[in-house]
């Protein structure tokens, strides 16, 4: 099955996979060779795989134990075969943990064509407002430039235990515009707040619940940066 | 007096893989292999302490995917199949090395093991392991709880309560067809939570779930308990909290007992150490290597030199754990205890397959847990089912705990991956979609209900956390890549054919064969919730 896959392959393709799993290997080099060489290290990777097995204990994988070669598989076809747009214009915000969250947007085909067609449009940017508790916008917000053919984002948010809101905004004559607005995404906390527990008995039980190795204890914000206003103001 | 409470919890789960169209597919041998190494030595373990008269008590998480499956008689016919197939390839290992001093023996132990998973599962059972997981349930030995329908991960999906709502409502409904029942508490896959998810489980009469202590430490308010005590949400679900030490006992990769030196290597197999022609027949007559289950050596440690597998060691080495692990809690409960207003409660969770299959020995691990918990000074320590020990203490602290997951990083990051997060837009846009035929058509009946139900299967497929998983650590990653892009293809074939008001019944009935899952589902659990 697998010498199948690879006839199937181009010699671009093959080439491919073999620059993708880091072999160096002279241009030209006859389709066999380059298969021999591929088979050569997908082997040499279940050895070391199997040889240092006995550190590491991958629970939740030895579940499920498939076959070895499964990687080389997943080279062979990477893209889904789904459609990559739903020709409808919109943004969804996703929290992942105290820092990150995560974004994709879509565009219609009537907001492309808009956009292709307007002269002075100078880019797509997400703008990421940090939500008041009270769910009132606050002013300060920070900007990202996105491609026109970007549709998907990992934001670094600046603070943990807040709520943001992701706006897909298109800049033109010196304003912007709103395309999408995300619903607001709410981030976890990353540590316990400065002097949260003060009572003795309470320290000593998370101590003994294995506080400290949890790395929640009291701890400045890992990531102090403060959101600045972005150059585009209405 | 009791100085404490041990709550051990175990989850069963694994995704739907049932693959009717092919003879022999690869990733069911999942199923076949948490059976023959899990479920039924499980099984026996819980026979043999019955038959000594030993009190145990275990909180067990039975997911809904795999209800599914222990319940299909194709499965059941093909997993006596697998069992017919092991016990051949042990007769061949009997015969290829039964003459030898240390590793006859251990091809012997395989033929009986796979003898006598077939003769429980075959005349003791009667092809139903759900009904003797019942058996102790109705004992109340067990407790059985439900999880997500398709184990999905509930905090990517908090946006859309439609979609939590039919996680829940169908996992409850195959709960009740399996056992009859109700069940009191609800797993969180991969023990994912998010502030709000209380409110729709108290909607369902959920009483309990279990948090990572990460979790509930950074809850709002801060337990004052710690761990050692549950919290309660201000809509009234009782928030179970993990032991962190007795989870690094178990659990931590290279210190937890299944690394001991003298338990089984899981990893040396003969499935890659002998021919492929020899093997291959057993394997699935692939090109690749994959595990078979007879292996032949011990952990050892870090030597290139194995040393063979001994049993008998083994065992001995699985009580000598049980008895650490059960002095370890004692003494954490005694000195909890003398700090609060009531013994110690420690809540000890982990994945049901981790026993028998990743850890040959832990069935034995397990029983003699019980055994000892039983006799001596560690009979301090109080074994109860989560549910017992709500109805003894039904008063706990009010507290919100925080988003979090006992996956690597203790929130998403394992499920929301450069390998895995395309997924989520094709995801929520057939959760919107579904959502949007259930409003469109409330009233179908006959074919188009089934149609309707068929799309509700497929969103809920799709929704499965395993798939992420598996795409992210980049096993069997192209099958799990399938089986999302297979569920959101046929899912929009269905939406399309609604749209269009036609319908291909013959593709439809093919599919409804082929995903027979969750046979009561009602569609209607993705109308709007107002």
């Amino acid at each position: 099955m697998i010498s199948e896959k690879f006839e199937s392959l181009s010699d671009e393709a093959l080439f491919a996979l073999a620059d993708k799993m880091g072999l160096d290997l002279p241009p030209g080099l006859e389709r066999v060779f380059v298969t021999e060489e591929i088979l050569g290290a997908l082997e040499e990777d279940s050895r070391e795989r199997r040889s240092s097995s006995d550190a590491p204990f991958h629970i939740e994988e030895k579940k499920f134990s498939g076959p070895e070669l499964d990687d080389f598989d997943a080279c062979l076809d990477a893209a889904p075969c789904l459609e990559r747009s739903y020709n409808e214009t919109m943004i969804r915000a996703i929290a992942r943990d105290p820092s990150w969250a995560f974004a994709y947007w879509d565009l219609g085909e009537a907001e492309r064509s808009a956009l292709r067609a307007s002269e002075g449009a100078s880019g797509l940017f997400l703008r990421v407002t940090e939500l008041a508790e009270e769910d009132g916008l606050k002013p300060d917000h920070f900007d990202i430039p996105v491609a026109d053919d970007d549709n998907q984002w990992y934001i670094n948010l600046p603070r943990s235990k807040a709520s943001y809101r992701i706006e897909l905004r298109v800049r033109g004559e010196g304003r912007s515009r709103v395309l999408a607005r995300s619903t607001a995404v709410a981030v976890p906390r990353l540590a316990l707040d400065e002097g949260a527990v003060r009572d003795r008995k309470t320290l000593a039980l998370l101590s003994l619940s294995g506080l400290h190795a949890l790395d929640i204890e009291p701890q400045a914000e890992s990531n102090p940066r403060r959101i600045l206003s972005g150059p585009d103001e209405e | 007096m009791h100085k404490g409470y041990l709550a051990l919890v175990l989850n069963a789960h694994l995704p739907f893989v049932r693959q009717p169209e092919y003879p022999r597919f690869l990733e069911e041998r999942w199923l076949f292999e948490a059976c023959a190494e899990t479920y039924l030595p499980l099984l026996r373990v819980f026979r043999r302490l019955e038959a000594d008269g030993v009190p145990w008590k275990l909180t067990l998480s039975l997911s809904p995917t795999l209800c599914a499956m222990l319940a299909d008689s194709l499965l059941g016919e093909r997993f006596l199949a697998y069992l017919d197939s092991q016990a051949e390839l042990a007769a061949k290992e009997v015969g290829r090395v039964g003459a030898d001093p240390v590793f006859g023996p251990l091809a012997r132990m395989y033929a009986e093991l796979y003898r006598q998973d077939r003769e429980d599962f075959e005349e003791y059972y009667g092809r139903d392991i759900l009904g003797a997981f019942d058996y102790f349930y109705k004992k109340g030995r067990l407790e059985i709880i439900t999880s997500a329908a398709t184990h999905g991960f509930l905090p990517i999906f908090r946006e859309s309560v439609e979609a939590v709502s039919a996680q829940i409502e169908t996992a409850l409904v195959a709960h009740r067809r399996a056992f009859g029942k109700h069940p009191a508490g609800f797993w969180f896959p991969n023990l994912g939570w998010y502030p709000g998810l209380d409110e729709v489980l108290r909607a369902y009469n959920i009483q309990y779930g279990i948090v990572t202590t990460r979790g509930a430490l950074l809850g709002d308010p801060t337990p004052r308990a710690g761990s050692f005590a549950p919290v309660q949400t201000p809509a009234g679900l009782t928030m179970f909290i993990r032991d962190a030490a007795a989870t690094e006992a178990v659990w931590a990769e290279s210190s937890g007992y299944p690394a001991d030196a003298a338990y089984r290597d899981f990893y040396r197999d003969i499935g890659f150490d002998l021919p492929l022609d020899y093997v291959g027949p057993y394997v699935g007559d692939g090109p690749t290597r994959i595990y078979t289950g007879f292996k032949y050596w011990a952990v050892t440690g870090h030597t290139d030199q194995k040393r063979p597998y001994d049993p008998e060691l083994a065992a001995a080495k699985a009580g000598e754990h049980a008895a650490a692990f059960l002095a370890d809690r004692l003494s954490s409960s005694k000195e909890a205890s003398a700090l609060l207003d009531r013994p110690a409660l420690m809540v000890c969770p982990y994945d049901a397959e981790l026993f028998g299959h990743c850890w040959f020995e832990g069935p034995l691990w397990i029983e003699s847990l019980f055994r000892q918990a039983a006799a001596g000074s560690a009979s301090e320590l109080k074994l109860v089912t989560l549910g017992e020990y709500l109805r003894l203490f039904p008063e706990n602290q009010v507290s919100t705990p925080e988003f979090s997951s006992w996956g690597s990083g203790g929130y998403a990051e394992v499920w929301l991956d450069g390998a895995n997060d395309w997924i989520y837009r094709h995801v929520f846009k057939a959760i919107d979609r579904m959502v949007e035929l259930a409003e469109r058509f409330p009233d179908e009946t006959g074919l188009r209900e089934r149609i309707l139900n068929q799309a509700a299967r497929e969103v809920l497929l799709a929704m499965g956390s395993d798939w992420a998983l598996l795409m992210r650590a980049g096993k069997s990653s192209s099958f799990a890549r399938k089986q999302v892009e297979d569920a959101i293809a046929d899912f929009n074939r269905i939406y399309e054919m609604l749209c269009s008001n036609t319908v291909h019944t013959e593709w439809v009935t093919r599919l409804e064969k082929r995903n027979n899952l969750f046979p009561e589902i009602n569609y209607r659990i993705f109308r709007k919730k107002r």
